[in-house]
């Protein structure tokens, strides 16, 4: 490709012909996928993801559907058994992980796109009214602990389902609004951090020599360029995320019945581990310690390779 | 055109720019109260050295300092309108688009995440009503073709993808071609070029500016450049205009003692050997200047108290339409 191209010109710039293809995506893609913790970690997203997105139509019973069948550890009928109403863990968990993963990424990109919006607002007029009210709100939402706030917001939110206009909010949305709410102060953060530390350089000043002002300078000049470390964020942020779900659905107050969760399987399962029923505890176990750990081993490459100031190995 | 200018034919009119830096030792005295006019197609050098306000009055100019500086007072007529009292959108179509500012370092000066292309077409798009957008492609290639540089099929190439002397072509031909400048702002256009790419560059301005009628502000320390590329000079010290006039008589006779120390300190190349002269003493501080002539303790020809309490304004001095701010000439 890049050698049809230097042919076309010979005599103009070959440096740039070396290079066309190695843009920076390019090489951080061949970089997540060197490191082998790294890979690890996208293998298990995308394995997850995958459960999520095709996984429900490969269940072979209906997961919330009863059956004789209680409390049967994992057969072939039964891969991961059935709990104590009789329902098939295994459809359960492909249905949960769907509702896992969708709380998870609906509530950082919520999280991302609101605090992002705010951070860089603040960041533009950094020092004015602007931006001690928008940064202080973001340290009143952080000073409470994020498992202390979402079961109180989704607490508070859920005992019924929320009419917004033509649109309902289930249980699942809600605790997705409000995990995503309490995340968006560290992207706020970060976004601010980034953009005060762009606003310096030359090239903006150049850009605003040039008329680019606004909305052009935010999204067109300022964001190409602080978007690694939102990223970044948004990694470690999907993995806190998922566990913020599981936890507050296992207390009771997330995702209800008879949607199921990773978290409120676990809640399920309380009664019945004690009792030797282990296939219920370990799946969704499983799914969340996979999904928090691939998203923080590929925030950690993530970081090691979008922020030069981080030690490289 | 309605209020300011004296001279209808002038370009820019500045009166009184005055830029401050508030900090943690003080307000920083930057620019105090600039006053010089440019005609169109005229290209003036402004001269200092290192912290004498020149960038910053570039800056100025265009409404751009960083803060915590800030234009405190002044007027800056273009075209017969203030810049500083236009309405932002107003500004915003002026700057890039009337008037266009030429780093000294191309490569910090486009955007790192950015294409060269998508950088380029958002200029048009800004400058460039009369372009459709299907037709930018074809208007940047040959924008940068005019300032010497292939570009088929390498729109796509990040800054890291150019040579530093390619990088200030294309940072030129968006300064001059993107929009219909009348007047470009140069900040040490060639510093940081090696010397062959910079006789190239300094070729290429020339040209543009002969061939579009371009006014030029060079801001530099290299007084040979100024004379290569100007016909007038403003040489700055502390923050003030200490003398204003054509390059010949101001490099044959210049006026101020400043002018004539700095001058004297230039190497010449027939008397090797010699120790360079230097001028003695060092900047002021410009967080507390002094209330006189900021140059009084370092001059040849101090005068005594006049010199130490009383600012001297611009006066003519030596040839026509040259001036210097020296209580000689009172």
């Amino acid at each position: 490709m890049s050698q049809v191209r230097a042919d076309a010109a010979p005599t103009a710039l070959p440096a740039l012909a070396e290079h066309q293809s190695r843009t920076p995506w390019v090489d951080l893609r061949s970089r997540l996928l060197r490191n082998r913790l790294s890979a690890f970690g996208m293998f298990g997203i995308i394995l997850l993801l995958a459960i999520a997105l095709i996984g429900p139509l490969l269940a072979p019973y209906d997961p919330a559907a009863p059956s004789p069948a209680r409390l049967q550890p994992p057969t072939l009928q039964h891969l991961m058994g059935t709990e104590n109403l009789g329902r098939d863990v295994f459809s359960r968990f492909l249905y949960g992980t769907r509702v896992s993963l969708f709380v998870g990424l609906g509530s950082v990109a919520f999280g991302l796109i609101i605090g992002a919006l705010l951070g860089m607002l603040a960041g533009l007029r950094a020092g004015s009214l602007w931006d001690t009210l928008i940064m202080r709100a973001m340290d009143v939402v952080l000073a409470f602990p994020l498992l202390v706030l979402v079961p109180v917001l989704a607490g508070v939110l859920q005992t019924r389902t929320i009419q917004l206009g033509p649109i309902g909010l289930n249980s699942i949305a809600v605790v997705g609004l409000a995990i995503g709410l309490v995340s968006a102060p560290v992207f706020a953060r970060v976004a601010r951090a980034s953009v005060l530390a762009e606003m310096r350089e030359d090239y903006i000043m150049a850009a605003r020599s040039f008329g680019a002002a606004g909305r052009d300078l935010l999204f067109g000049n300022l964001l190409p360029n602080i978007q690694a470390p939102l990223i970044v964020q948004s990694a470690f942020s999907l993995a806190i995320a998922i566990a913020a779900e599981a936890a507050v659905s296992f207390l009771g107050l997330g995702v209800q019945p008879p949607d199921s969760s990773w978290g409120n399987m676990l809640a399920d399962a309380r009664r019945f581990v004690i009792a030797g029923a282990w296939w219920l505890v370990v799946f969704p176990s499983a799914g969340i310690a996979l999904a928090v750990l691939s998203f923080n081993l590929v925030g950690d490459v993530l970081r090691d390779v979008l922020d030069p100031r981080a030690e490289r190995n | 055109m309605q209020n300011g200018t004296d001279r209808p034919g002038t370009l820019l009119d500045v009166r009184g720019l005055t830029t401050r830096f508030a900090t943690d030792r003080g307000l920083v005295h930057a620019v105090e109260d600039i006053s010089f006019t440019i005609q169109p197609g005229e290209a003036v050098g402004l001269v200092g050295e290192s912290g004498s306000g020149k960038s910053t009055v570039l800056r100025s100019l265009l409404g751009l300092v960083k803060p915590p500086g800030r234009v405190v007072s002044g007027e800056v007529f273009f075209r017969g309108r203030d810049l500083r009292a236009l309405p932002d959108d107003e500004l915003r179509r002026i700057r890039g688009g009337q008037i266009s500012l030429i780093f000294q370092d191309p490569v910090n000066a486009l955007n790192p995440s950015l294409t060269i292309g998508d950088q380029l077409r958002r200029m048009l798009r800004l400058h460039r009503a009369t372009v459709p957008p299907d037709g930018f492609d074809r208007e940047i290639m040959r924008m940068l073709a005019r300032v010497g540089i292939d570009a088929t099929g390498k729109l796509n190439g990040y800054a890291f993808n150019y040579s530093q002397g390619q990088l200030q072509r294309i940072m030129i031909a968006a300064a001059c071609l993107a929009g219909t400048p009348s007047l470009l702002l140069a900040d040490e256009p060639t510093t940081s070029l090696d010397v062959t790419i910079e006789a190239q560059v300094l070729q290429l301005l020339r040209d543009l500016r002969q061939e579009l009628g371009l006014a030029l502000v060079l801001v530099t320390h290299n007084l040979a450049l100024v004379s290569e590329l100007c016909d007038r000079v403003l040489v700055m010290y502390a923050g003030r205009l200490v003398e204003d006039g054509d390059v010949y008589s101001v490099f044959e006779a210049p006026q101020h003692p400043y002018t004539r120390q700095l001058l004297r300190a230039l190497p010449r190349f027939p008397a090797s050997g010699e120790r360079l002269e230097a001028i003695t003493g060092s900047v002021p501080d410009l967080v507390s200047p002094s209330p006189g002539c900021s140059f009084a303790p370092r001059c040849e020809q101090y005068l005594g108290t006049v010199c130490d309490t009383k600012v001297p304004p611009l006066f003519d001095a030596g040839n026509a339409h040259q001036r210097a701010a020296c209580h000689l000439y009172t």
